[in-house]
């Protein structure tokens, strides 16, 4: 079975390190699906959810979830490296906490009135509305 | 008997200063512990980061960004990590002798510091003839966050593509074990290919990598960010060696203390016991005369 070595590292430790069949990355022109063999790359991560699928056969149900700030994807055709700022996965994190933040985030941008707190504002909003998108995924899988 | 109640008051100063030190030891011990899992956690992302500069840097044209330019040192930014507190071993000496030995062996460079800490700002006031302060950050934060050093990131940077500064370089305490810190002096700007990789890279490099937007963009993305990691990483290091050198010194401090109360208190069972035979033997030759 084709796979790929995918390793996700952060500065708060290596998050995964397993071989897997396809992993979905958010990119600044829209989302992108690695595959085994995929041609060497290097490319930007934007914040979003990366998506995990460990076995060709796994169904969407089974891809596991990951929320992430954003970082740097590297291919060199036999294994992808993310180093990204963060991820988390659905049991890291809390939906009430995220949804709060993401209430002030709004709230900050609307008020903000320097480049700083306006660039600050919208990498939270970016950031929560990731991890808010996980939870739901994970509440999606429970009920079904 | 004057000279036994001398040797009880040093006893008691000496265990007040053991208890001190004692209660400085386990404090800097807990400290270290959190400190230590900070830097070996961040550990993999920094060497990670190092190797992605490194290939980064070999696959696209040496050209393409500012911050790979290698010019002619005239001028160079140190960017100094040094405590703000005291009592910790040699931790500030052996930078600060790192420092000196850097200044007086290229004495065609101008240094320029940004230095964090207390310390390293008092010894940089008493050598301004040789250097040059740019920034001094003192009550640094034990438990600094990348947006703590964003400021000193930043000026490192403009100096940089601004042509003020040809080199920028960190000297840190690198955290080797709890027994072990060296001061390490590591240069971060211009990015070298080859001082910067790690020992070993694991992915390979292919001159065919596509770039996704662009090569421009996605080092216009990475390279402040890799950099302010490896500033980051010698901040971290610095932190728990302070710790790491403070609890040991202060081990050694009760250590002493314990000694020195061991013997002042034989000196003093000896001054005592020597002072009840002498008045025993008053006694008795008194007695002794009487009768």
């Amino acid at each position: 079975m084709a796979s790929i070595s995918f390793e996700l590292v952060t500065p708060e430790g290596l998050k995964l390190q397993a071989d897997v069949y396809e992993i979905l990355v958010p990119t600044p022109n829209g989302q992108i699906g690695i595959f085994p063999h995929h041609m060497p790359l290097i490319n930007i991560v934007t914040p979003g959810v990366i998506s995990i699928r460990k076995r060709e056969g796994d169904t969407d149900d089974n891809l596991e979830h990951m929320a992430t700030s954003g970082g740097l994807m590297e291919i060199d055709g036999k294994r992808a490296r993310l180093l990204a700022d963060t991820a988390e996965r659905a049991e890291d994190i809390n939906e009430m906490h995220a949804k709060e933040a993401l209430e002030r985030a709004i709230e900050m941008q609307k008020t903000a009135k320097d480049q700083v707190s306006l660039a600050e504002a919208t990498s939270i909003i970016e950031q929560s509305t990731a991890r808010l998108r996980v939870a739901e995924l994970k509440r999606k899988k429970r009920r079904s | 008997m004057a000279k036994a109640q001398a040797i009880r008051r040093r006893i008691k100063s000496v265990k007040n200063i053991h208890q001190i030190t004692k209660t400085m030891q386990m404090v800097a011990a807990s400290k270290l512990h959190r400190c230590q899992e900070a830097a070996l956690r961040s550990r993999m992302y920094s060497y990670t980061a190092r190797e992605a500069l490194s290939r980064l840097r070999k696959i696209v044209p040496g050209d393409l960004h500012p911050l790979f330019a290698k010019r002619e040192v005239a001028n160079e930014l140190l960017i100094v990590f040094t405590s703000d507190r005291g009592l910790a071993g040699a931790l500030n000496g052996n930078i600060f002798r790192k420092l000196i030995t850097h200044i007086e062996e290229n004495p065609t460079i101008k240094v320029k510091t940004i230095i964090i800490g207390q310390k390293g700002g008092q010894f940089v006031s008493k050598i301004k003839d040789r250097i040059e302060p740019v920034g001094l950050y003192t009550n640094w934060p034990s438990e600094p966050t990348t947006v703590d050093l964003r400021p000193i990131v930043s000026t490192a940077i403009n100096l940089f593509t601004e042509n003020q500064i040809d080199r920028v370089s960190v000297l840190f305490t690198d955290y080797v074990s709890t027994i072990r810190q060296t001061a390490t002096l590591h240069t971060i700007l211009p990015i070298d290919p080859e001082t910067i990789a790690p020992s070993k890279i694991q992915m390979e490099i292919n001159e065919d990598t596509t770039f996704e937007p662009s090569p421009e963009e996605v080092l216009k993305f990475i390279l402040p960010r890799l950099i302010e990691m490896q500033i980051y990483q010698a901040n971290l290091e610095a932190i728990a060696s302070e710790q790491a050198m403070r609890m040991m010194a202060m081990k050694n401090a009760s250590d002493n203390a314990s000694d020195i109360m061991d013997d002042l208190s034989l000196t003093y069972n000896t001054v005592r016991q020597a002072a009840i035979t002498q008045e025993l033997s008053e006694i008795t030759s008194g007695a002794d005369a009487t009768a």
